[in-house]
């Protein structure tokens, strides 16, 4: 609740926008409240605190009591005034420059960075603007945009280089492929519409590839059209792998599980990294993939059959090396690596376990495999056929068979193998070398 | 739900301004009256009839026990200062699913993002539908009114009366054709499956007839010209269309050339005549499909050739496809892009923006029921071949990773359907209301538990301000009348009796009074002849009055004071912003009348005191007119009102240029 106070000097406000002669000096105010005060102290605030006084030829002079309740009542010779505020005729204050040197007073609206100085921005009315599509910045005839070949600019660029900050002649611009109307510089058009990687593609390569090495500071990047991206598939059924331009998808084959391995981390910390703090548009966390799923992109893309341990151990190598390097110049992707690490470390240890559990019960039927083998008289193929797998879910015993003795192994039209399946209750299967 | 009903008699109501618990139709109680949150029906009595409103009553547990927290918006829009209420809680029906229509102002990715943020959403009671299929119910989210556009329950049936949205209604908002900027690919599945004659033919007017079938594609043409029709209707934002048939190969229909289109019905265009011929070329053929393929060719299309700032939709129809995860067994194999549509659709979604609506044709039961028909005709009961039972899983899949918008199953009504909304606009899922605390109550709660409790009038005041309200209503009834012989019309127009009746009660707190001003300011000042208006500017205003004495008693500011005030309380403080001299005024004038700058909420002291002040302005105010109007008509050279001093004439003023002639105009 506010409460009212007397105050010293009654406070007021001229209003001097319909008054012709302007005071321009303190004198002058002066002179003009002396005329004033003789008849604001005739006056009754509180009959209506705004008061028009008529001056003749030199127009009016508007009094406002900014507080009226708390003015003494009647005013008196010696009741004092404070002038709180004038409000003066307007005046142009944003004059055009270009008027402005030919010797007119125009208000200008835009501003001309070529017209301002250190202290104010250049200004230009409506007549003197010059305007380009693409954006609503104005300049002045004299300072109109040129492209960078030096020929006046048409267009400012919108495109993702650009921002609308540069612009273009019809000669260095490219058209929408969809929309006749916008154009872009020729960098901007092809960070919008890059070309696929694969000659002749006509589709937009809007993929880069995601090939990168730890100690890269960048992805490879190629671009690559939805059709012709190879994608790399490390995460599983449910998450798209990685994307690959054919050069890299090339030297997968030829790569060492370190390699494959360093690659996977790489490439998931760079997803992760780029999808932090930014779930929209249906971006899902990114996660390592589980060890059992590791062993597999060995086996489907090198070739490789490692066992969990094995597979376990290049994780932890890996994991040792960066560390050692994270102390010294690890960089935020090996930050990330590390931490994508350390949240599947728990997971690594229950799928080594798991494996370690599954291939004891594995190892029994491997044993009983041979066994049978050599009740069969194959003492050959009982002493060269080596254990690899066992899954306990789907019940399969993956063996090793060396080339040469697959055949037998298999028998005609699968009879030996067969019989083996029968007799031991499990699906054998041999191991894609 | 048999809770209590609360009633003046045993609940008090205070009023709440600005951010906060209790706003909109949320009100607060105390949670030893109400335990749990709950719906309810606020039942205001007005004159002639009664009028009801579906509020959210939520308990507070430290608000005292006969208190009733009300938005002062809803206060005063119901009149509950004035007229009896009643308040019961009501249990409401939680739907399933509730689409919103987006407001005009916003884009629908703008209009989709505030409804998801909205915290206010989830637990929010309105009433839906007349009961005569008519609805028309806006809920406001962050100050943009949402319509109410359907409300359904699991089963998919409307729902009708008192409902709140819980949390797992599932959200969706939609954004109407006219307004909605989304350009759309169209991916028809031709591939051989679609020649299978499983779908019931559901013509409007006839019997759906078990053995009357079309094929899945016949089905999809029909819905196509559907959309078609629905699109000749709008006419709303440039867009752009196209229609893509495919199996294992793409091909553009329309528009003849590759790319997207604009469809309008401007004359000379022939864009609608070449959609209905492209739809007529539709036919299925013999091949399998690529839906992976397909999927990049639309987004192509969109991403290259649609209005670079539309939304970009694509629309896959299609009978199903063959579809498994990929097994463990095959990670780190290498696959073509297109080889998954699911990542293919996802890369489209999260880099380019490109959603998916799923529309599948057909589904299992109906395939079954002709299955089972043909084997009866063959005689032979033998399995389906595979590639012709429907199978939805993948796209399922796909709108799964492209945003979990529509995927709707079904034969000709649900196409038809379908097409027909989507040649009116467009509808994005939201999914569940966002789940968040509700704001706290705005008010002080030890200030509003030592409130006191409503006091009574004293008898012996009551009798004497109705007397006084007698004497002023007496005396507008004589200008009334005597104001038609003077002046050739009533001073004032008829009053409404309910208006005139609203002057005699005696304020008891700041709404009361509110109430009061609005009917005195509806009877002196909004009623008062347009002829003897104050029009601020005209300097000749006095000269022109029928009898110019009027103006003086008229417009000396006793009748401003009523006006003022008057726009100062009844005025939404949140959508004005009230200056700083508005408020100096308002305050001057309650300093006038109560000796205080500002007076408390519930000081029925102080609002009496005003109240009676503003009341002797207009006593005083129509005592003089009544004297003006029954005195006899002045003669020549009547003088000037005394405080309203003309301009002195401009060859006076010319003679003594450099002094103060005189006081133009003294007012507010």
């Amino acid at each position: 609740m506010t409460t009212a106070h007397v105050a010293a000097a009654v406070p007021v406000m001229l209003d001097l926008r319909a008054h012709r002669k302007v005071p321009g000096s303190p004198g002058g105010y002066m002179a003009l409240w002396e005329l004033l005060e003789p008849v604001l102290v005739t006056l009754d605030p509180r009959s209506g605190p705004r008061v028009r006084l008529d001056l003749g030829e030199e127009g009016e002079v508007g009094v406002w009591f900014l507080s009226p309740a708390t003015a003494p009542v009647p005013f008196s010779s010696a009741t004092p005034f404070a002038v709180r505020g004038v409000l003066e005729p307007p005046r142009v204050r944003y004059v055009c420059d270009t008027c402005r040197a030919s010797g007119t007073t125009t208000y200008a609206p835009f501003t001309c960075t070529g017209c301002g100085t250190k202290e104010r921005p250049g200004r230009v009315c409506d007549a003197h603007a010059v305007f380009l599509e693409g954006s609503l910045r104005a300049s002045c005839v004299r300072h109109e945009p040129t492209c960078r070949c030096g020929r006046p600019g048409r267009v400012w660029c919108g495109g993702p280089r650009c921002r609308s900050g540069r612009a273009w002649c019809d000669d260095h611009l490219v058209p929408h492929p969809g929309d006749a109307s916008l154009a872009y510089c020729v960098d901007c058009h092809t960070d919008r519409f890059p070309d696929c990687e694969q000659p002749g593609c006509p589709a937009t390569g809007h993929i880069r590839c995601e090939h990168l090495g730890l100690d890269d500071a960048r992805a490879c990047g190629r671009r690559v059209c939805g059709e012709h991206v190879m994608r790399w598939q490390i995460y599983g059924a449910r998450s798209k792998g990685l994307a690959l331009c054919a050069r890299h998808h090339r030297d997968l084959r030829g790569s060492a599980p370190e390699a494959l391995v360093a690659l996977v981390v790489a490439g998931t910390a760079a997803r992760s990294q780029a999808r932090r703090g930014n779930r929209s548009g249906g971006r899902r966390a990114a996660f390592l993939p589980r060890i059992g799923i590791v062993r597999h992109i060995f086996i489907n893309t090198c070739q490789r059959v490692l066992d969990m341990g094995a597979v376990d151990a290049l994780f932890v190598r890996l994991q040792d090396d960066l560390r050692r390097r994270g102390g010294r110049d690890g960089g935020n992707l090996v930050q990330t690596a590390l931490r994508l690490l350390d949240e599947q470390a728990a997971s690594r240890r229950e799928d080594v376990q798991r494996f370690r559990d599954s291939h004891e019960e594995g190892r029994g039927h491997f044993a009983r495999l041979r066994t049978l083998l050599q009740q069969s008289g194959k003492h050959e193929l009982a002493d060269a056929v080596r254990f690899s797998d066992y899954r306990r879910k789907s019940n399969i015993l993956f063996v090793r068979v060396p080339q040469e003795m697959r055949s037998r192994f298999i028998g005609t039209g699968g009879a030996v193998v067969q019989e083996l399946r029968t007799r031991l209750g499990i699906n054998i299967q041999l191991e894609r070398e | 739900m048999s809770l209590p009903g609360f009633a003046p008699d045993n609940t008090r109501l205070i009023t709440a301004t600005g951010q906060g618990l209790v706003a909109g139709n949320r009100l607060a109680l105390s949670t030893r009256r109400l335990p749990a949150e709950t719906a309810g029906v606020l039942l205001a009595r007005g004159v002639g009839s009664d009028r009801s409103v579906a509020v959210r009553l939520v308990p507070v547990p430290q608000l005292p026990e006969d208190i009733l927290v009300v938005p002062e918006q809803l206060a005063l829009e119901y009149g509950l200062a004035e007229a009896p209420w009643k308040l019961r809680p009501v249990e409401a029906a939680v739907p399933a699913t509730v689409e919103l229509e987006s407001p005009a102002e916003l884009s629908l990715d703008e209009a989709t993002r505030r409804v998801q943020n909205s915290t206010l959403l989830s637990g929010h009671v309105f009433v839906h539908g007349d009961g005569q299929g008519h609805a028309d119910e806006w809920i406001d989210i962050d100050g943009h009114p949402f319509r109410v556009r359907s409300v359904a329950d699991r089963s998919g049936q409307a729902l009708n009366g008192l409902v709140s949205i819980g949390a797992q209604t599932r959200i969706s908002v939609f954004a109407p054709g006219v307004r909605s900027a989304v350009d759309i690919v169209v991916l028809a599945d031709c591939s051989g499956s679609m020649g299978a004659n499983d779908i019931p033919d559901a013509r409007e007017g006839f019997r759906i007839r078990r053995d009357l079938r079309v094929t899945r594609m016949e089905a999809l043409k029909r819905a196509l010209r559907t959309m078609i029709d629905a699109r000749a209707q709008v006419d709303g934002l440039v867009t752009r269309f196209a229609l893509v048939r495919f199996d294992l190969t793409t091909q553009v229909l329309f528009p003849g050339r590759d790319g997207m289109a604009e469809v309008t019905t401007a004359p000379g265009d022939r864009s609608l005549e070449q959609l209905r011929g492209a739809v007529t070329l539709l036919k299925h053929g013999d091949q399998p499909t690529d839906i992976g393929k397909a999927l990049h060719r639309a987004g192509e299309l969109l991403y290259r050739h649609g209005v670079p700032d539309n939304d970009k939709l694509i629309v896959l129809v299609s009978d199903g496809a063959h579809w498994a995860p990929m097994s463990e067994d095959r990670s780190g194999e290498s696959v073509f892009g297109t080889e998954d549509p699911v990542s293919t659709m996802e890369e489209l979604h999260t880099e380019l923006g490109i959603r998916l609506h799923a529309v599948g044709i057909s589904d299992q039961t109906l395939f079954g029921r002709w299955w089972e028909d043909y084997c009866k005709q063959q005689k032979a009961r033998v399995e389906p071949p595979q590639h012709l039972v429907p199978n939805h899983e993948l796209l399922q899949q796909l709108t799964d990773v492209a945003g979990g918008d529509r995927h709707r199953i079904g034969g000709v009504e649900v196409l038809e359907e379908y097409f027909a909304e989507l040649g009116s606009g467009v509808v994005r899922s939201v999914g569940s209301p966002a789940q968040r605390r509700l704001p706290a109550l705005q008010l002080d709660l030890g200030a509003v538990a030592a409130a006191p409790g409503r006091p009574m009038v004293d008898p012996s005041r009551r009798e004497r301000w109705e007397a006084r309200v007698e004497t002023v209503l007496g005396l507008y009834s004589e200008i009334c009348a005597a104001s038609v012989p003077r002046l050739g019309y009533a001073l004032f127009d008829a009053a409404p009796p309910v208006d005139l009746q609203r002057l005699r009660r005696i304020t008891m707190s700041h709404m009361d009074f509110t109430a009061w001003l609005a009917a005195a300011d509806k009877v002196f000042h909004e009623r008062i002849h347009t002829s003897v208006r104050f029009p601020k500017q005209d300097p000749k205003y006095v000269a022109k009055l029928p009898l110019p004495a009027l103006a003086e008693p008229l417009w000396d500011g006793r009748l401003g004071e009523v006006h003022g005030l008057r726009n100062f309380f009844l005025h939404n403080p949140e959508h004005e912003k009230r200056t700083e001299e508005k408020n100096r005024q308002v305050g001057e004038v309650l300093l006038k009348h109560t000796g205080m700058y500002a007076v408390g909420e519930e000081d029925a002291e102080g609002w009496q005191r005003l109240q009676g002040g503003l009341l002797g302005n207009l006593e005083g105010m129509l005592s003089e007119v009544l004297e003006l109007l029954v005195s006899p008509p002045p003669g020549q050279g009547e003088p000037a009102p005394s405080r309203v001093v003309s301009a002195a004439p401009a060859a006076q003023a010319s003679s003594v240029p450099t002094s103060v002639l005189g006081v133009v105009q003294q007012g507010w």
